[in-house]
């Protein structure tokens, strides 16, 4: 198992990682929750159905993880990321803008748009790994998508999937 | 595929694990595999509860000492073995983490979570951790010894421990399955790391340690 555990590193560490740091905006955190999502997988006894399963279900542990972190007393107020993106190679300086004006964004909506447009799940995928409704994914993420064509100029409109349920801040996004 | 995706994962896909990151992570697997739950020296000092307390924390990878301070949560009594004795304590719950404080002024606290098969947690209740707590099995130096705390049971165990500082004892608890309790780096001043099985490992051999004062409770 081990073995498999190094080998899933391999091939999923740094997308859990983005996801991780997406939530927490700090490197050390974000790999303190992915090591400990691996350690979780290396622990289970879960039998996976698919490839696809193994994958959600570490996405939605590391979001689990990373938020009990973030959300923690000793980070609720550190979350100075501009530092370590000085030292991240983006190709073009309008990457560092998008990933700057989507830290920026409120956690609720951060890991929504990053499964989206990074892992490239859909909507109904994404309420699953989050056990959200999905006309509360659908709402985030148009949210996010007007919030971040207000902050950068090169965001596309996207076609809007009509949603029917109106959202209100959690207690948890309050804190 | 459209531009607003393109762009998203050309700026996200500079984050990169560090270059340590697999080394750290067969250093943590290598701890799993050898079944190490907790290093008592992380904790030494705080007396037997809090030794109970943190193998809580540290065996369900859940701390909150953040929460430990009084913040006017809900207070309800349970028992706790302490020291071989049933002790009532007064605990408040504050956001899933129990604490309270002995009668020396000592402040503790637990707090732990179950995880679903979909990698969920799911906080413990207090009776769950209250079970954990007293189905655990310490060591404590005294006078120059080393004496073993289950539930009621005490016993001085002091030349039980082997040369290498380890002790491995099993007591027949009919209410607790995993009675099979490997001490190692046993010190003189009472750190160590322990494990514990509902089986043997492997072929060592274990101490039966009398359980015929057992409590019942």
């Amino acid at each position: 198992m081990t073995a498999d555990i190094k080998e899933i590193c391999r091939k999923y560490g740094d997308r859990l990682y983005a996801a991780a740091f997406n939530i927490c905006r700090r490197q050390e955190d974000a790999e303190d929750a992915v090591q400990e999502s691996l350690l979780r997988l290396y622990r289970s006894d879960t039998d996976f159905e698919s490839e696809e399963h193994l994958k959600a279900w570490l996405f939605r542990v590391t979001v689990n993880v990373a938020k009990s972190t973030c959300r923690s007393f000793w980070n609720r107020n550190r979350t100075s990321y501009e530092e370590y993106m000085d030292n991240l190679n983006f190709e073009e300086p309008s990457d560092r803008t998008l990933m700057d004006a989507v830290l920026r964004l409120p956690e609720k909506y951060r890991i929504v748009v990053h499964l989206y447009y990074y892992e490239g799940y859909r909507t109904r995928e994404i309420a699953q790994i989050l056990g959200l409704s999905e006309n509360t994914v659908k709402t985030r993420l148009s949210n996010s998508r007007k919030i971040l064509k207000k902050e950068l100029e090169g965001w596309e409109d996207e076609p809007e999937q009509k949603t029917i349920s109106k959202e209100f801040p959690s207690t948890a996004s309050l804190r | 595929m459209n531009r607003n995706r393109k762009q998203y994962q050309r700026s996200f896909q500079v984050l990169h694990l560090s270059d340590d990151f697999p080394e750290r992570l067969e250093a943590r697997l290598s701890e799993e595999r050898e079944g190490k739950k907790m290093n008592n020296s992380a904790i030494h000092g705080f007396g037997r509860i809090a030794a109970a307390i943190a193998i809580c924390a540290v065996t369900l990878g859940v701390g909150g000492i953040c929460y430990a301070a009084d913040v006017g949560g809900i207070r309800t009594k349970i028992d706790l073995w302490i020291n071989g004795e049933k002790t009532e304590v007064e605990v408040e719950a504050v956001d899933n983490y129990y604490s309270w404080t002995d009668e020396n002024g000592q402040g503790h606290g637990f707090s732990g979570v179950n995880m679903d098969g979909n990698g969920n947690e799911i906080p413990m209740s207090l009776d769950e951790l209250a079970e954990l707590t007293n189905n655990d099995c310490t060591l404590l130096p005294a006078n120059g010894r080393i004496m073993l705390y289950y539930k009621n049971l005490s016993e001085d165990v002091t030349d039980l421990i082997s040369a290498d500082g380890r002790l491995r004892v099993h007591i027949s608890d009919p209410q607790n399955p995993n009675t099979y309790f490997d001490f190692s780096e046993i010190s003189p001043d009472g750190e160590y790391s322990m494990s514990n099985s509902d089986a043997p490992m492997g072929d060592a051999a274990y101490i039966e340690i009398d359980a015929g004062s057992l409590s019942a409770e």
